[in-house]
């Protein structure tokens, strides 16, 4: 059976043409095949050309090789993708990675929006001061100076 | 075996209680842990101090403008607040009010417990140890790395005041991250309540047999013979719930105390099961607390069961429980909510001692699998008897971590405060490494959780 392609388009109008089992690994994009079947093109009205690159480059290093040989992965190879995870989230700057959070949200990718969950809460939350995690992810304070004071003693172990 | 003493693997509050562990080598490993703690106490007073050493952060943290434009829905937010560890969360909860009510949630504990529970890897612990003054609870990790194994403490410990320091406390199996501390050898000192990664305790009102033993003018109930209390949580409604069994050796019959966290208030259990003795500690899965029983014949252990919904006891049969020779030779445990038995004296008691696990739970008769069985003699080095008496037999050791695949495990016995990493399926090496705590220190599996009753 020859690979079926998939052609997907950015907000910004850039075209990638991928494999089927590639952009499958989106839940979102099977339905958009479904309702939009007579068209070749899915555009992607959310996700701009870099951000969708860096799914496609995430998507291509995940996608399961259904092929009969071996089949499954080794731990060994598992290892590997958890390198590969990690070193290509540090290689992204905070508005890369908070636009690919958006995007893998917004295709449904359940292992990249997990990744990217759990990069945001350790490196962006985890060791910082509450001043900063308001600044890097738009909270506003809604606690006056004394509430925030008791809310803090309440725990204050846990700011040490 | 070549010990190595003297290396601290963590260094804990208290002098005394200082873990050492044993190994082949020296371990990386464990430096790096030490530099971990190290930077962590120096970030409290320079902030940079993070930023210099986590290179990571230095690159991901580029304050620039453009981050504004960027809108993070409040759902989405929360799937990453989820993945935060309890200490991350109880500051976090500090950026609003709208976060504060929401972390505070019911449905988002629920489901930042499940996230905690089903990521297994890496184990990690409860240790209660005694001090002079204090008992102190930490919360550790099991660590692994190619260079070795160490044990991380997680969150600073706690300590709570030691009433009668000549007395030593026991420690409930762990139930959504909360745990009960109780003095093993009476009857007066009152449950402690506590959540180890929260930090935070509650004392619990004293039973009637409690106020009856205290109250010396009234004689307590019949001659008792005083059991650990059982923590677990009703899986209908949810509510937390202590049961407290004490055999009445006059006459074989049970009474059983329940402290409610809900109703904040104990209550006795009027249809309790008659001819037995329980025995040992209780175990909790899934709506269910688990004792072994013993009845008026040799021979004729049991397990004894009760419905922490319908506080009604059942009598299960087991052919291991029923064939052991005297209740001490089986162990029952649960790890990751399934029921394991394990037993010593299988095989004309030749030093193996296997492990099985219950297929089903819910049945009156239950079925074991063999999953692996070990070389209690191998364990002689750290488990071995003190007692010389000629009459003390082996305790079987209780699982307290197991990976998946059950190729790896984490093995403690009741009465010595070490633990053992083995490799059950491997032929040739079987011990990995090994860690010693001080005496009386007591081992439970656990995962952190942002619960606390009352």
């Amino acid at each position: 059976m020859s690979k079926k392609n998939i052609v997907l388009k950015s907000s910004n109008g850039i075209i990638f043409e991928v494999e089927e089992a590639v952009a499958l690994q989106s839940e979102t994009i099977p339905y958009m095949i479904e309702d939009d079947c007579a068209n070749d093109t899915i555009p992607l009205a959310n996700v701009t050309g870099d951000i969708l690159a860096l799914v496609i480059e995430y998507c291509k290093k995940h996608v399961v090789v259904a092929d009969g040989d071996g089949g499954g992965s080794s731990s060994s190879s598992q290892e590997d993708l958890k390198n590969w995870d990690a070193q290509f989230m540090n290689d992204l700057d905070q508005s890369k990675i908070f636009n690919l959070l958006l995007a893998a949200d917004f295709l449904n990718i359940k292992t990249l929006f997990d990744l990217t969950c759990q990069f945001v809460a350790d490196t962006m939350i985890k060791g910082k001061s509450v001043e900063e995690v308001r600044r890097t992810l738009n909270i506003e304070k809604d606690y006056t100076s004394e509430e925030e004071a008791k809310a803090r003693q309440e725990n204050e172990w846990a700011f040490k | 075996m070549e010990e190595e003493k003297g290396k601290i693997v963590v260094s804990w509050s208290e002098r005394e209680t200082g873990f050492q562990s044993w190994g082949k080598k020296r371990r990386e490993d464990d430096d790096e842990t030490l530099f971990q703690r190290c930077i962590s106490k120096k970030r409290r007073h320079d902030p940079d101090a993070s930023r210099k050493y986590n290179g990571k952060d230095i690159r991901n943290r580029r304050d620039d403008d453009n981050e504004s434009s960027i809108f993070i829905s409040n759902d989405v937010l929360e799937e990453i607040a989820l993945k935060l560890p309890v200490k991350a969360l109880l500051r976090f909860q500090t950026v609003s009010k709208h976060w504060r009510r929401r972390i505070e949630s019911r449905s988002f504990m629920e489901r930042h417990m499940l996230h905690q529970k089903t990521t297994h890897e890496p184990p990690r612990l409860v240790c209660l140890t005694h001090g002079e003054r204090n008992l102190t609870l930490t919360t550790m990790r099991w660590s692994e790395s190619c260079s070795g194994t160490c044990l991380v403490e997680e969150v600073p410990a706690h300590h709570i005041e030691r009433r009668q320091p000549e007395l030593y406390s026991g420690i409930t199996q762990s139930c959504d991250g909360i745990v009960c501390i109780f003095d093993e050898d009476t009857l007066t000192t009152p449950v402690t309540v506590m959540n180890p990664a929260m930090k935070r305790s509650k004392i619990l009102p004293l039973s009637m047999f409690q106020r009856q033993c205290l109250n010396k003018t009234k004689p307590p109930p019949d001659r008792l013979i005083l059991l650990e209390p059982g923590f677990g949580k009703d899986h209908v409604t949810g509510t937390y719930k202590l049961v407290w069994l004490h055999n009445r050796i006059s006459d074989y019959t049970l009474s059983c105390e329940v402290f409610d966290f809900e109703a904040n208030k104990w209550s006795c259990v009027m249809n309790t099961p008659c001819d037995l003795y329980a025995f040992g500690q209780p175990i909790f899965t899934e709506g269910w607390l688990y004792w072994l029983a013993g009845g008026k014949q040799f021979g004729d252990g049991k397990v004894l069961a009760y419905n922490l919904h319908t506080e009604m006891f059942r009598v299960i049969t087991n052919r291991l429980v029923s064939e052991a020779p005297f209740l001490g030779a089986i162990g029952i445990f649960s790890l990751n909510d399934r029921i394991w038995l394990t037993d010593l004296m299988g095989d004309g008691g030749n030093g193996i001692q296997h492990f099985w696990r219950i297929r089903n739970a819910l049945g009156s008769h239950w079925e074991s699998e063999k999953m692996f069985s070990i070389d209690s003699r191998l364990l002689s080095p750290w488990f071995v008897s003190h007692d010389d008496n000629e009459s003390s037999h082996p305790w079987p050791c209780t699982l307290v971590a197991t990976s998946e695949d059950n190729n790896k495990v984490i093995v403690s016995n009741s009465f010595h405060t070490h633990l053992v990493q083995l490799l059950p399926r491997s032929t040739s090496l079987c011990v990995c490494s090994a860690f010693s705590a001080p005496p009386h220190t007591k081992f439970v599996p656990y995962f952190p959780s942002l619960i606390f009753p009352l």
